[in-house]
């Protein structure tokens, strides 16, 4: 590993640079502190990348707020993906991995709210769950948006994020036996498979 | 034929094993311009060459200029293999366009089986000839469909033109005219991996 | 042994005729075979059909497992994956410029829409700003683009549905327009011409009017597709009411493109979230309203926003070609990009619906993640609810419909 994998992610820690709050973020943020307490765990408004950390075990509950929501009404989930962040020497940890949401409006596309927010963030919400490397579950927020089902059947084969409270969690893209999830940054490239002989990175 | 012809078809009379013209059928003129006497590896081979049914087999980018090669402006009727059939059974000639996945190889090795003898491969576009962009970092895709199947013309290009799809079509309907029109033995087989890997070394 | 009567086949009157005939009315009799036919007098089992990933409907390697009760689907699972080519792998493998024509290799007809959104993602992790000229060009490119890959469509799902005559048709427009695009990038189909910071070449003169010829031509040929196609009386009677995807479910899947607009939604990422400069065009986004035939959403709504779409984007072309400023066509860039730390997640519209990407910057000249998100990958993850109770032929005038396209399905 390069010594780059043990960089934090830049939105979270990160020292929040002046400019105007985003509005859907803040909107949301405010929602969710009254509606379920303890979901937010970091908070960022400002920014290049305002998002909103939310802790595991409440993201459905944040989830079916944020949708049912009728100012907010994030009726589509984008695009959920994962980011690996091995931790740079064994005694910083497992390391973490980052599950990203991406959430958009399409019921108040119009509203000034959202009109404000899309010079920053295209009006996406993001939400973020961090969980650590060795045991990485998370919710699944199939229940609230269905798109998400796909998404997070990805996530599972590639990156290896177990989303649990779903009916089937099975690879999407990958044969039901290939080894490991590509993704990792750990992830090693197999010599062969079934029989078909793979030559590795290193020897083309 | 006229319905007067007094030549009736006899077998005892049969031109197999005379001399290239019977002296019978040479003493009519009219009969001497309509018959055409050849063997019939010849003839098996040359109808075969003139219509080579392709299977509709598109993976990926070259598939669209498969589709092109097929369509308006490169036509590849003109050649005698527009008739792009959807079933492996029905086809002569498989292209493989497109790039070729760990998960893909099965069905591919699997549909070429269910071609029926003689069988031809196009290997259209880089990834299938050997990974193409993907070799190096993709770990999906395998790194040449001659790992799998038996390939008798390789069209490099990513995306090939159609040009050059029917440069491939032609070269396998020399191939046939010199070679006869029998699926590849083994020995060519490997004898086309080898130069393949060859090449892609130097 | 008392024979007892099969109890599964229920007696149905007016179809088994009793002693003396009575008189049948026709309707009488529709009702009663209509009765026998959706399962209640006749038992059909349950069978699964493989369709694909070799079928020349499913437009490309698409696998479809269906359940059929008779000629009606109960269930369908798409199962994907058959062409995965690692593009995020290879994005965290390879330097950003390196990087770039795999992006052409997802969506594989509309290469230069996937290379301008990737641009524009890179370009907004590194702060480089595109010069004006450059802008234009990009646009002009994406929407003859555009153009090709839905005069395309429109051809291909007359083949699917069995019309070969509109696919010959479109075809030919078509090659002009990748002959176009072939002298501006040296490419028929896959074009790298759009590079960061800029494109790599400039427009002459003769390809402008070339490139207006083509515009006219096509605008010229559109009427002709409309008779092949939504004018004519097969094709409205395979497409009207068929897969109809209401707004919840399009939403709620993330569907998006065309085929969201045919679903009523009024979304269109170049108006409402505008990228680039099409702050800067006047033009209509053509939304399915309950005026034209069918029900909104159906198969026959999602073709005509397309060939609606491509007198729009003929429209945005020519304003662009209008306004081309003179000037420089690339930033200058360093030789190793290396953005500092960071994330961008970029949204473009592409012929088949919204393209994104989500990139993650570490501050190397590699990136730490790139996530694509297809457009096809969503659309086609709708079948599964709405193929449910739909005829097995009707399920390729949806698959058709939906134009999907597996490279970006599998990345």
């Amino acid at each position: 590993m390069s010594d780059a994998a043990a960089t934090p992610p830049p939105a979270t820690g990160a020292a929040p640079d002046a400019g105007p709050r985003d509005a859907v973020t803040a909107a949301a943020a405010r929602l969710l502190a009254a509606k379920v307490p303890g979901a937010v765990v970091e908070a960022v408004e400002t920014g290049r990348h305002p998002s909103l950390t939310i802790a595991a075990d409440k993201l459905v509950a944040a989830a079916r707020v944020l949708h049912d929501d009728p100012e907010l009404a994030m009726d589509c989930c984008h695009l959920v993906s994962a980011v690996d962040w091995p931790a740079k020497t064994p005694a910083d940890g497992p390391g973490a991995i980052e599950v990203v949401y991406h959430l958009v409006s399409y019921a108040r596309k119009q509203g000034a709210a959202y009109r404000r927010s899309a010079v920053k963030n295209d009006g996406f919400l993001v939400l973020r769950v961090r969980v650590p490397r060795d045991k990485p579950e998370v919710p699944s927020v199939m229940g609230v948006w269905v798109g998400a089902d796909w998404h997070e059947r990805e996530m599972w084969d590639l990156m290896g994020v177990k989303f649990t409270g779903r009916a089937s969690l099975r690879r999407i893209l990958l044969p039901e036996d290939w080894p490991g999830h590509p993704l990792r940054k750990d992830w090693a490239y197999p010599v062969e498979y079934h029989g078909i002989p793979i030559i590795p990175p290193e020897g083309r | 034929m006229p319905p007067d012809n007094k030549l009736s078809p006899d077998p005892a009379t049969a031109p197999s094993g005379a001399p290239a013209i019977h002296p019978r059928l040479a003493l009519d003129p009219e009969l001497e311009q309509s018959i055409i006497l050849t063997k019939i590896d010849w003839l098996k081979d040359w109808s075969r060459r003139n219509a080579l049914w392709p299977m509709a087999f598109g993976l990926a980018c070259c598939a669209m200029e498969m589709m092109a090669t097929a369509a308006t402006k490169y036509d590849l009727d003109r050649f005698g293999s527009g008739v792009f059939r959807a079933s492996p059974r029905q086809a002569d000639v498989m292209i493989v366009a497109g790039t070729v996945t760990h998960k893909m190889a099965p069905r591919v090795k699997r549909l070429y089986e269910q071609m029926p003898d003689p069988k031809y491969a196009i290997a259209m576009g880089a990834c299938v000839i050997g990974g193409g962009p993907y070799s190096r970092f993709g770990y999906h895709v395998v790194q040449g469909v001659d790992l799998v199947i038996p390939v008798d013309i390789y069209v490099p290009g990513c995306p090939p033109r159609p040009e050059a799809l029917i440069d491939a079509i032609r070269k396998l309907q020399e191939r046939i005219r010199v070679r006869g029109g029998d699926s590849l033995r083994p020995d060519e087989v490997l004898r086309n991996r080898e130069r393949i890997l060859a090449m892609s070394a130097s | 042994m008392s024979h007892e009567p099969v109890p599964s086949v229920p007696h149905v009157p007016g179809v088994v005729a009793p002693k003396a005939p009575p008189v049948v009315d026709a309707s009488d009799l529709a009702r009663a075979l209509e009765e026998r036919s959706m399962g209640q007098a006749l038992r059909t089992e349950e069978l699964v059909v493989n369709m694909g990933p070799q079928h020349p409907s499913t437009h490309g390697v698409l696998r479809v497992v269906i359940k059929t009760d008779g000629e009606v689907v109960t269930a369908l699972q798409p199962h994907i994956g058959n062409l995965h080519r690692c593009v995020e792998k290879i994005g965290e493998s390879l330097p950003y410029y390196q990087w770039l024509p795999y992006v052409d290799r997802m969506d594989y007809l509309a290469a230069i829409n996937n290379e301008h959104g990737a641009c524009i993602a890179i370009e907004r992790l590194a702060g480089i700003v595109v010069p004006e000229r450059a802008e234009y060009i990009r646009v002009i490119l994406a929407e003859v683009q555009r153009v090709a890959s839905h005069i395309f469509a429109m051809g291909v799902y007359g083949l699917d549905i069995g019309a070969i005559t509109p696919f010959l048709h479109t075809f030919r427009e078509r090659e002009r327009g990748l002959d176009l695009l072939d002298h501006v990038a040296g490419g028929r189909l896959l074009y790298h011409v759009v590079r960061i910071g800029g494109v790599k070449r400039d427009l002459s003169p003769e390809w402008i009017d070339e490139c207006h010829a083509f515009l006219d031509a096509v605008e010229e040929r559109l009427p002709e597709y409309n008779t092949l196609l939504l004018d004519n009386h097969i094709f409205q009677e395979r497409t009207c009411n068929i897969g109809v995807i209401p707004r919840e479910l399009a939403v709620g899947w993330g569907v998006t493109g065309p085929a969201l607009r045919a679903s009523g939604v009024d979304w269109d990422t170049r108006r409402d979230a505008p990228y680039g400069i099409y702050d800067r065009f006047q033009f209509e986004v053509p939304v399915a309203h309950s005026g034209v035939a069918g029900v909104v959403g159906d198969c026959f709504h999602r073709h005509w926003v397309r060939f609606k779409e491509t007198e729009q984007a003929i429209r945005i072309a020519r304003q662009a070609l209008r306004d081309l400023p003179p000037g420089e066509i690339q930033a200058k860039l360093p030789k190793t990009l290396k953005p500092p730390k960071g994330e961008a997640y970029v949204r473009v519209e592409n012929p088949r619906g919204e393209l994104a990407y989500y990139m993650v910057a570490d501050g190397t000249d590699k990136a730490w993640r790139i996530r694509c998100r297809g457009p096809s990958f969503s659309n086609i993850g709708v079948m599964t609810d709405v193929a449910r109770g739909a005829l097995v032929a009707d399920l390729v005038a949806l698959m058709g419909s939906l134009d999907i396209v597996l490279g970006e399905v599998d990345r």
